[in-house]
């Protein structure tokens, strides 16, 4: 079946190949014809024309099929070169006439041309990245003196400004792990951790907001131990307790367990607002806000997609159980299922 | 009752102000560093018992100091820094610091690390393992509570919101600030568990015969008076 695909193909070569010829062998027998008709009109025996036009086809035929060897090796060798030639430009066939080599020339021109692109795009993509890690950690200094400073104030006051700061200091924190994303492959620390250390760097970060909008944490012991990066799952922990909390009244309670029924499976629960089903199958997309996230103006849609993202690369997985009102609960399936 | 000598090597004004204010509170003696291309000279000559470090100084970054400062002394050191990716923190502890806290963070919880790093490399000081005040003493090893020859064994929780009290004599504690220490310490307690230990407190205390040595402030916090 393939075979007579490949035939058929190579038939096809050969019928272009003709084509392009076509003028030539026109040519041949337009000269063959014009001899017959000398031949004819000095009465000479036109059968003598005959004879040097069949040993001239002969010629014609033999140095024809010499030049579609040539023609169907070249023709071989650059559909082979269509899957590499993004990798290397070396292997080009030898250019036989001044055309070919324009058109090489052409090519290497091209090519040039996009490699200096691209490396320009990537110098400036870095210096991008380069200068928003340094604003990040340059922002912090003086988010670091305010807070300071209000913590020196010891003043009711001080506390809705607290929270304020706190926000801007989460949204800087996220706006830096964005930007490691890009890199997240070269970043990653793959070892076993226990999951309760991991997941108590990530409740400390918000214990102030737990505090503050009096939510209590039931968080259950564990002796779990995951293969993972720390710091991308202690993020990843962050951005599911940063919505928990955002979405659950004062006074409610978020709970952080293992799963009894599955495998390895760590469960946030909280008790807040909830997601509605239809907003569910979509509130892992970027920019997708949802509900919720259109009531409280300030999602951006980022979080749970960089949550999304980061898991992928761990190989973790994640499932959002939700009932609308009543709360949420989020599933991490921690054991590496597909190897690493 | 410490006055241990902290020196704080941060080129931010603000901060390096409001740590040294904070800490004077604590009655730590500290100074700030002014001149940055002489670090060691403060090092040498203040000769702190514990250095607060940023990572980025103006001339020669925090790791550099690190390393020569550990060529001189074994004094602990806590780096501060904003930069808290996992390199910067590995870095920090190649090059001899003894702890790292990022950007921005509690002062409370500053302090609870420096005293906490101070009774361990200083514990032959002695005095910083027993709190007193007006004849009631509070072990820091064994959180066991004496008074006029009677005592009480204090569990976790309630031993950090009596050490907190204590260090704090004759200021308001507010509750935010012990639930937010005993949160550092990996107890996630929420109000109403405050309020259980606070009580559990007040009975054991009683129980030894201290009646109001804790005073509460409604709604805001609690006070050992001076």
């Amino acid at each position: 079946m393939k075979k007579k695909s490949v035939l058929k193909n190579e038939n096809f070569i050969f019928l272009i190949f003709l084509r392009e010829k076509i003028i030539t062998i026109i040519l041949f027998i337009i000269c063959v014809f014009i001899f017959w008709i000398i031949f004819f009109l000095y009465h000479i025996a036109t059968s003598v024309a005959l004879y040097p036009a069949i040993l001239c086809g002969v010629v014609w035929l033999f140095y024809g099929m010499f030049q579609y060897f040539f023609y169907y090796k070249a023709h071989k060798k650059q559909l082979n070169l269509l899957n590499h030639i993004d990798v290397t430009f070396d292997n080009l066939p030898g250019s036989r006439t001044l055309l070919e080599t324009d058109y090489q020339n052409l090519l290497k021109k091209l090519n040039e041309e996009k490699n200096k692109q691209i490396a320009q795009a990537e110098k400036k993509s870095r210096d991008m990245i380069e200068y928003i890690s340094l604003w990040a950690h340059q922002i912090k200094t003086p988010i670091t003196g305010m807070e300071l400073i209000l913590q020196n104030m010891e003043d009711r006051e001080t506390a809705s400004l607290k929270e304020k700061l706190f926000e801007i200091n989460e949204y800087v924190d996220t706006s830096m792990q964005y930007i490691r994303m890009e890199s997240l492959n070269s970043d990653l620390l793959i070892e076993e951790y226990p999951l309760i250390s991991v997941i108590r760097q990530a409740v400390k970060y918000y214990s102030k907001i737990f505090i503050m909008k009096k939510i209590s944490l039931d968080l259950q012991e564990m002796d779990t131990l995951v293969v993972t990066d720390e710091k991308w799952l202690v993020f990843v922990l962050k951005q599911i307790l940063s919505n928990a909390l955002k979405y659950t009244p004062a006074g409610k309670k978020i709970s952080i367990y293992m799963d009894i029924n599955f495998v390895k499976t760590l469960v946030i629960e909280d008790t807040g607002i909830g997601i509605s089903a239809e907003d569910l199958p979509r509130i892992m997309e970027r920019g997708f806000t949802g509900y919720n996230g259109r009531m409280d103006k300030k999602a951006t849609g980022i979080g749970l997609y960089l949550t999304r993202q980061i898991l992928d690369r761990l190989n973790h997985e994640i499932t959002i159980e939700s009932v609308s009102g009543q709360g949420t609960k989020v599933y991490i399936n921690l054991s590496n299922l597909t190897k690493m | 009752m410490n006055n241990y000598k902290i020196l704080i090597i941060e080129d931010d004004e603000t901060i390096a102000g409001a740590i040294k204010n904070h800490l004077e509170k604590w009655e730590f003696e500290v100074v700030c560093v002014q001149d940055f291309k002489n670090v060691l000279k403060d090092v040498t000559e203040f000769k702190p018992e514990l250095i607060l470090l940023d990572i980025t100084l103006p001339f020669y970054n925090g790791f550099y100091w690190c390393k020569e400062i550990r060529k001189l002394t074994k004094i602990p050191i806590i780096f501060l820094s904003s930069a808290d990716d996992s390199m910067n923190i590995v870095m920090a502890m190649d090059m001899g610091g003894d702890d790292f806290i990022s950007k921005p963070f509690d002062l409370t919880v500053l302090t609870a690390k420096m005293n906490a790093m101070l009774r361990r490399s200083y514990s032959f000081k002695g005095q910083v393992n027993i709190l007193e005040h007006k004849g009631v003493l509070l072990n820091l090893s064994d959180a066991v509570v004496f008074y006029h020859e009677q005592s009480t064994e204090l569990t976790k929780n309630e031993f950090r919101i009596m050490q907190l009290l204590m260090e704090n004599v004759g200021e308001m504690v507010s509750r935010d600030t012990i639930m937010m220490q005993l949160w550092e310490s990996d107890s996630f307690i929420d109000d109403n568990t405050l309020t259980v230990n606070m009580t559990r407190i007040r009975k054991k205390l009683k129980d030894i015969g201290l009646e109001e040595f804790i005073l509460t402030r409604k709604g805001i916090g609690y006070l050992i008076e001076a």
